[in-house]
């Protein structure tokens, strides 16, 4: 009886051993091929591989020529997978993603350590997909390899900015002006300054990087920031100048066509923005886009088209998840935004988290509200403001969640400084931050 | 099972070599990838455009598909659809002879069908074929040009390719062959970009070789019969690698927990089978599992729009699950008198096949009083271990068939039952040898084992069937 016990057992555990070892084997390409997707890291000029004259198309031409050409070349390996993913955060492919994972990891076989190149690839491949702690730390590892590339401060100091460090990640921009000047370096200087709420600098920074620009698209890059902070401070026509520019460097690139829809928008012309936002979406099925022309339906009185694209924005978050993407950010606004405030507040609780920067604490504060606790809304709210950003919608989510506790000294100040900072800051909530001010003021 | 599902995918990518993508889209989920298949004929120019769309843009579309509005793409809406974008896609189709444009129509229904794709969503396949009259080509020849105007400039794979048929075309400037097979496989290479070709030119001169069967027609698997499609457009040793292939992941599964292994080996030991029986229960499993597979493929063909096959797993697991129970309990039950009277009176076990008469007349063809499967016990076991199709099996057969090449998803199928029979007839065997060598060295085993097993086949049938029924 015992012998067979035993034998049992054995048996048992060898083909358990067995099982496990197999599906290892398996799970690995199945596990493999992640796909990325939106990407909300704004300070990257995706231009790291600033070569000037040559678009990043030739650049990866050449890279993949090179890597086949000569397999051991682990940097040239490190350097294609970099450029993919530069290349997905212009043209928001994110088949892009696997295939940079693909060579990076091929150039870490080849030298496992001390591979500057490949950590900063795997870095950046990892803002892209959202993972700002695993950013971080294969930044580091550059950083320790690598003290003197400009592009590796950069890198870190993206996740720093993301994970709510900023004083490191200012400091580390600093670093990489410093060693690298150039696109990449002046346009986090911008956006750092930005943030701070210097918007004449932060305009001067981008001007500065535009004068740099050593190719179309850092140029593209370059004009859209500067529309956007034109846009951001309520200056349209301004903005649509840039836009025009950036168009004009780059006609197939989706942002600026977006931020031309969004300036006709503001002229008044709701169909051309509609039109405008369709071809976009066409193009570049972000959910941003899509969200945006949803909302745009919904100010054309079309609601079902509007359902139609809320819908899509939804797979495309799924898809996104699914693909190791962290979305939680973008989830939480639009859900407090348009519809399950329980969905809004998890997803922000989720992030918050992970990292506490500004953008979070504001999708934080605004799901809070939905979820109807105003007065530990404007606790998150108060921290989204406290770099001193101007930022019209943080602005007039603060003013909300005064209005809902009732101080209507605070709630007037923050909805005007709201539509004092951009009056276009949104197509759904500008009429209403407008509606709520006119109630607020003292009767005459 | 989610893990499971992910790893049926992979398998079914490797069975497959043709196939189009179960899973992710290989190209990213905003895609729509196009190609252009020309086919030079004497007099005649024959265009087949091809449309694989991506998750995203597919849901994009759906709008323009589901013209009432209900929800759901009907077989007439998806039809109508068609003929609308091979309408729409006609005017942007510029095939010049020295120059002069090329009178295009289009020629029969074009096909349009939803693959199911990433996150529940599906992904969208068009065909749609064009001829047009061409003069007689001059000595010396002509220049046919094509250009795609047709102004879509989404993400995406985009080629054209170009062959002639009773005409010898010179110095294309595309391939003859299509680089991912009508868009039905994408070369996984991470150091090169998708081609971005959307023109071609070549010079065309009268007389050459005819096209065989299969590209006469519109350069793209048409014409032929079923299975010399299936055998010949891969060449012969990719059919043979993938049956090896299919075969040993067959073998495979009937390895992975929850399947037929334990129950094989069970009831095998339980069933006091001999080594007739072991061949005749792992060839009715593998039958088993082969008919489930087939009708669950054809339903999933049949019904695509309204029928899911995930909704029917845990039904057929409960069916697995109880079939196996019932199986086990029926053993137990044998064992247990069995054992008792083997170890009270130490008696020979088969005395009782007399006086157990009376107890188990209900189940007497089922269950000889020897414990051995009869005919009932042995249907009972196939449901046990075969009524589960492996996703792997079935995701196989619907990407062959998706691929237009049924014939081959069927001998994948059937190899991969051949792997699993043989790989529970090496278990079934493997446990009647051990039973019989315990029985050598001990009376007592003898009686215990069988119980020991039959009781594992209660527990395993018992913990299928909760496991499936908490997913349903």
């Amino acid at each position: 009886m015992k012998t067979v016990f035993r034998a049992a057992i054995v048996l048992v555990l060898g083909a358990s051993l067995f099982l496990v070892g197999g599906l290892g084997l398996w799970d690995g390409p199945s596990s493999a091929p992640p796909t990325g997707g939106a990407d909300v890291v704004v300070t990257d000029p995706s231009v790291v591989l600033n070569a000037p004259g040559r678009s990043l198309d030739a650049v990866i031409a050449s890279l993949q020529e090179r890597v086949r050409s000569t397999p051991g070349d682990w940097e040239a390996a490190a350097s294609l997978g970099l450029a993919y993913v530069q290349q997905a955060r212009i043209t928001n492919d994110p088949s892009l993603y696997p295939k940079a994972e693909t060579v990076l990891q091929a150039s870490l076989v080849e030298r496992p350590e001390s591979n500057a190149g490949a950590y900063l690839g795997l870095a950046a491949l990892a803002a892209a997909r959202h993972d700002f702690d695993e950013a971080l730390r294969f930044g580091r590892l550059a950083e320790r390899v690598n003290p003197y590339d400009g592009t590796v401060h950069g890198v870190v100091g993206d996740a720093l900015l993301e994970l709510g460090r900023y004083q490191a990640a200012f400091a580390s921009f600093q670093r990489m002006v410093d060693i690298e000047p150039g696109l990449s370096a002046y346009a986090r200087v911008s956006y750092a300054r930005e943030l701070q709420g210097d918007i004449a600098s932060a305009t001067a920074g981008m001007e500065a990087a535009r004068g740099v620009a050593g190719t179309p698209e850092g140029a593209a890059f370059a004009a859209y920031q500067l529309g956007e902070l034109a846009w951001r401070s309520g200056r349209v026509e301004m903005a649509a100048r840039y836009y025009r520019e950036a168009a004009g460097h780059d006609p197939a690139w989706a942002p600026p066509q977006a931020g031309l829809a969004r300036v006709a928008w503001a002229r008044g012309d709701l169909q051309a923005a509609i039109d405008g936002y369709r071809d976009v979406v066409t193009v570049s099925p972000l959910p941003e886009h899509v969200i945006a022309l949803g909302d745009l339906l919904t100010l054309a009185g079309d609601s079902i088209g509007a359902e139609q694209q809320y819908a899509l924005a939804r797979a495309q978050a799924d898809l996104l998840r699914t693909g190791g993407v962290n979305v939680d950010l973008e989830l939480a606004l639009f859900e407090a935004d348009h519809g399950d405030p329980a969905r809004a507040l998890a997803a922000a609780r989720a992030e918050w988290d992970r990292r506490h920067s500004v953008h979070v604490a504001d999708a934080l504060g605004w799901a809070l509200l939905a979820a109807g606790e105003p007065d530990r809304a404007a606790r998150y709210a108060r921290f989204a403001l406290s770099l001193g950003t101007r930022d019209a919608s943080f602005l007039y989510h603060s003013g909300m969640i005064e209005v809902a506790r009732g101080d209507v000294v605070a709630a007037r100040r923050f909805l005007r400084a709201a539509l004092a900072t951009n009056p276009n800051f949104s197509f759904l909530y500008g009429d209403v931050a407008r509606e709520t001010l006119r109630e607020l003021e003292p009767v005459r | 099972m989610k893990r499971f599902v992910a790893l049926a995918g992979v398998i079914a990518a490797v069975l497959v070599a043709t196939a189009a993508p179960a899973g992710a889209h290989p190209l990213g989920n905003f895609t729509v990838n196009r190609a252009t298949a020309i086919v030079v004929h004497p007099g005649e120019v024959a265009l087949t455009y091809t449309i694989d769309m991506a998750e995203i843009p597919t849901f994009q579309e759906m709008p323009r598909i589901d013209t009432d509005g209900d929800g759901s793409a009907t077989v007439d809406e998806l039809a109508a659809w068609a003929s609308l974008r091979a309408a729409e896609l006609l005017p942007g189709l510029a095939v010049r002879v020295d120059g002069e444009p090329v009178a295009l129509g289009s020629v029969g229904a074009p096909i349009a069908v939803f693959v199911p794709g990433e996150g529940g969503l599906q992904t969208l396949r068009l065909e749609a074929r064009f001829t047009g009259p061409i003069a007689a080509v001059p000595d010396g020849g002509a220049t046919l040009s094509f250009n795609d105007e047709t102004g879509d400039d989404r993400l995406g794979w985009r080629e054209v390719s170009a062959v002639g048929d009773g005409m010898t075309l010179v110095s294309s400037t595309v391939p003859s062959i299509s680089p991912s097979d009508g868009l039905r496989t994408y070369p996984d290479d991470a150091l090169s970009s998708p081609p971005a070709v959307t023109s071609m030119q070549v010079v065309v001169e009268t007389g050459g070789p005819a096209l065989g069967g299969a590209d006469a027609t519109t350069g793209s698997s048409q014409g032929g019969s079923p299975i010399d499609r299936a055998l010949g457009a891969r060449g012969g040793l990719w059919i043979v690698v993938g049956l090896v292939i299919a075969a040993a992941v067959g073998a495979w599964h009937a390895l992975l927990p929850g399947h037929g292994k334990t129950l094989m080996a069970g009831a095998m030991v339980g069933g006091g089978a001999r080594g007739k029986q072991v061949v005749v229960a792992a060839v009715a499993v593998a039958a088993m599992h082969t008919g489930s597979v087939l009708l669950l493929g054809l339903a999933v063909v049949v019904l695509a729009e309204t029928f899911r096959p995930e909704t029917l797993y845990p039904w057929l697991g409960a069916v697995s699950g109880l079939a196996a129970a019932g199986v086990g309990i029926y053993l137990v039950r044998i064992r247990w008198r069995a054992w008792r009277g083997g170890s009270g009176h130490r008696t020979h076990p088969h005395e009782h096949e007399h006086d157990d008469d009376h107890a188990h007349a209900h189940s007497h063809d089922a269950l000889p009083v020897d414990g051995r499967l009869g005919a009932r016990g042995l249907a009972a076991l196939a449901l046990a271990g075969g009524v589960l199709p492996a996703p792997s099996a079935l995701l196989a057969l619907l990407a062959a068939v998706n691929a237009q090449r049924p014939a081959y998803g069927l001998a994948l199928v059937a190899a991969f039952s051949v792997g699993l029979a043989l790989s529970l007839l090496v278990v079934g065997i493997g446990a009647v040898r051990v039973r019989d060598a315990l029985a050598r060295r001990s009376a007592s085993a003898a009686l215990v084992a069988p119980l020991v097993s039959a009781a594992a086949i209660v527990m395993v049938g018992a913990a299928l069937t909760v496991r499936a029924a908490f997913s349903i």
